[in-house]
């Protein structure tokens, strides 16, 4: 899917760069130095998401996005913060961000990221619980339960969460930093393989009655169920 | 000298040598008063009984009793008792006794009757003849005087104690009170909280200027750990840069056909600068910890919930391993904090036994209130442990880089810990499992 993104960076160098990044990926991109003019920009042009600096001139980032989302505004907006910076994260997300990457920015994650937020985009809080199709799999977030080709998997809590984070976001990688906050609801990376134990226990699941493997790895950077 | 180390203890000593001093000095002054009393008193009865029957002259009976009645009368005897004797029988004097008198000095009281006195001493002298001449003094004018001084010594000397005891008592709660001001403040900035100072209390009070040279070593101590950390995460930012621009660039190779056949060790290099890129992450984490931000997110939380959400997650990790988890019975035990710090560290503490012991270990975690206020949180193994010399180091997160191998592996994880149990105002402890590690976190209750 390419998108259309603003990036809203005072630095030009890491700008220009982040920006050609994506561009591998498909993406179009427009550069914004200063608060301000991209608060302007964003009123009077279309973009599919916005990835915003905490710290700009003019305007900084949290007030620029404060003053978007009071203005309706809801283009997805991406936060890029400092790491070791967890208050940057929690001003983002309360301000209205939908989601944040810590700089230096892995460009494949912030493709991750972008990809299941413009996704995502569709899915609002009444339809969180809707059932999910993809393929042979149904997932169905209400009754907490799943079936492949018609038969009940049997899963534990998490590992269902797991599958239903692949499964809402399916043909678009999700990434081990992603399941590790959506699922676990960590802000760190354990040491030990996590998640690889809890996909290799589901992929034996979604494999019990049959049928191949529906998740692939995508090497370095995370899982995804085939749309 | 170490019992003198207790502010209490000093205050004890000082209380109890002032009033074994004030008391001894008391009773020293009283009986050397009482001392020099008597000695006048029996000086006097002494001389009046050679003025009226000088040594060495021998004087007829009523020439004694005549000079009697003269002393009676006169000013500065009338008020002795004169008492002349033959063989036994009273032949003259001013006043009578109801029993014989020993010869030499000794006392007389209310028992022996004599009229108009009370307590006296009495010298019985021998003038030959069968005569013998007794003089008595009264010695309860002293003896008021002696009431009169025990009065003065217990309100005098009593309220010199008194004044003693509430200088020594407000002394040392204003002491106490500086040293808990200090103390506080000691806690809060091992705790993370570089801002606390101690309260001043006049620039020109001795107080005042103590406090006031430690805030200014607070202050310079803050400096140094601000420059510490300014450098540390410029460091960990300015080299992540560069280096996430490596791995990006080892991905890009990774996936160019022409790579396939070094596309393994290609892979080991990624795997390299992820290694590489989670030691930094890991150093900005800790300092993001120490600097104490992390506080504004604490909140009362149910431990216990937490504990078994960790050892949930960390169960799948833990059987692919080889190795056995058992969790004892947990209760709720609610604490303040961070639960994705605490979350951390309850997994890092897993994490680190199921990586440092061999396949087959056993894991136990545990979780109870060890003493009031304090909840204790244990996970011990079965593997090789750490040896009591390594331990303080293995929670030091240079000691490991400082010293190579000797502690390798406990990594950053158990510093990590340790900065996290530090900003909850806890304790960590590693000890032998016998055999195995154990390692033993106490945090205070909510």
């Amino acid at each position: 899917m390419s998108l259309s993104l603003l990036i809203v960076e005072d630095d030009e160098e890491l700008a220009t760069q982040l920006g050609e990044q994506l561009s591998l990926f498909g993406h179009r991109y427009t550069i914004i130095g200063d608060g301000r003019r991209a608060n302007q920009m964003i009123a009077t042009t279309h973009f599919d998401a916005v990835i915003l600096d905490r710290i700009l001139p003019m305007i900084d980032g949290v007030t620029l996005l404060k003053s978007l989302r009071q203005h309706n505004i809801l283009t997805p907006v991406i936060m890029m913060t400092a790491l070791g910076q967890s208050r940057q994260k929690v001003e983002g997300l309360e301000s209205g961000a939908d989601d944040y990457v810590v700089k230096p920015v892995d460009p494949a994650e912030l493709n991750a990221r972008l990809q299941a937020l413009v996704r995502a985009r569709g899915w609002t809080d009444n339809r969180a619980d809707e059932t999910l199709r993809v393929g042979d799999l149904v997932v169905s977030p209400a009754r907490h339960s799943a079936w492949r080709d018609g038969k009940a998997l049997r899963l534990q809590k998490t590992e269902f969460k797991v599958l239903a984070e692949l499964v809402r976001h399916a043909g678009t990688p999700v990434t081990r930093a992603m399941l590790l906050e959506r699922v676990w609801n960590y802000d760190f990376e354990p040491a030990t393989n996590l998640v690889e134990a809890y996909i290799r226990r589901l992929r034996i699941k979604l494999m019990e009655f049959g049928g191949d493997d529906p998740v692939v790895t995508i090497r370095g950077l995370g899982y995804m169920i085939r749309g | 000298m170490i019992f003198f180390r207790s502010l209490r203890a000093l205050t004890l000593a000082f209380l109890f040598f002032f009033l074994f001093a004030t008391l001894a000095t008391a009773f020293g002054i009283y009986f050397a008063t009482l001392k020099t009393i008597d000695h006048m008193v029996v000086q006097r009865i002494t001389s009046t009984s050679e003025v009226l029957a000088p040594e060495g002259e021998q004087l007829s009976a009523g020439r004694i009793g005549r000079r009697i009645m003269a002393a009676a009368r006169d000013r500065d005897t009338g008020d002795l008792g004169l008492i002349l004797l033959e063989r036994g029988r009273q032949i003259a004097g001013n006043v009578r006794v109801s029993r014989p008198l020993p010869l030499g000095l000794s006392q007389v009281d209310p028992a022996d009757e004599i009229k108009g006195l009370s307590h006296g001493r009495v010298l019985v002298r021998d003038l030959g003849g069968g005569l013998r001449l007794a003089v008595i003094a009264e010695t309860e004018p002293f003896d008021n005087y002696n009431a009169a001084r025990k009065r003065i010594y217990i309100f005098g000397f009593g309220s010199i104690i008194l004044v003693a005891l509430a200088a020594a008592t407000t002394f040392t709660l204003i002491i106490r009170q500086r040293i808990i001001e200090m103390r506080r403040t000691v806690d809060a900035i091992v705790e993370g909280d570089l801002s606390q100072r101690v309260p001043g209390s006049g620039p020109h009070t001795a107080f005042g200027q103590q406090a006031h040279a430690f805030n200014r070593m607070l202050d310079r101590i803050g400096d140094l750990m601000t420059e510490v950390q300014n450098v540390t995460n410029g460091v960990a930012h300015e080299l992540r840069t560069p280096l996430a621009r490596l791995r990006n660039h080892l991905t890009l190779i990774a996936h160019d056909p022409r790579a396939l056949p070094v596309r393994d060790r290609i892979e080991e290099a990624q795997a390299q600068a992820d290694s590489l890129l989670s030691l930094f992450s890991a150093l900005l984490r800790m300092a993001e910890i120490d600097s104490g931000a992390r506080r504004e997110n604490f909140a009362v939380l149910n431990l216990a919930d937490l504990v078994a959400d960790c050892a949930e997650a960390l169960e799948v990790v833990v059987e692919d391993s080889g190795h056995h988890l058992s969790v004892a019975p947990l209760q709720p035990i609610f604490v303040r904090g961070d639960t994705q710090l605490l979350s951390q560290m309850v997994i890092n503490l897993l994490e680190n036994a199921v990586r440092h012991t061999p396949s087959g270990s056993e894991i136990r975690l545990s979780l109870s209130v060890a003493q009031p206020g304090r909840a204790a949180l244990i996970v011990a193994d079965n593997g090789p442990g750490i040896a009591p010399v390594d331990r303080e180091r293995a929670l030091d997160r240079f000691g490991r880089l400082s010293r190579g191998s000797e502690v390798k592996g406990h990594g950053f994880g158990l510093p990590l810990v340790a900065s996290i149990v530090r900003l909850h105002g806890g304790s960590i402890e590693l000890g032998d499992a016998q055999p195995g590690l154990e390692v033993t976190v106490l945090l205070p209750t909510a």
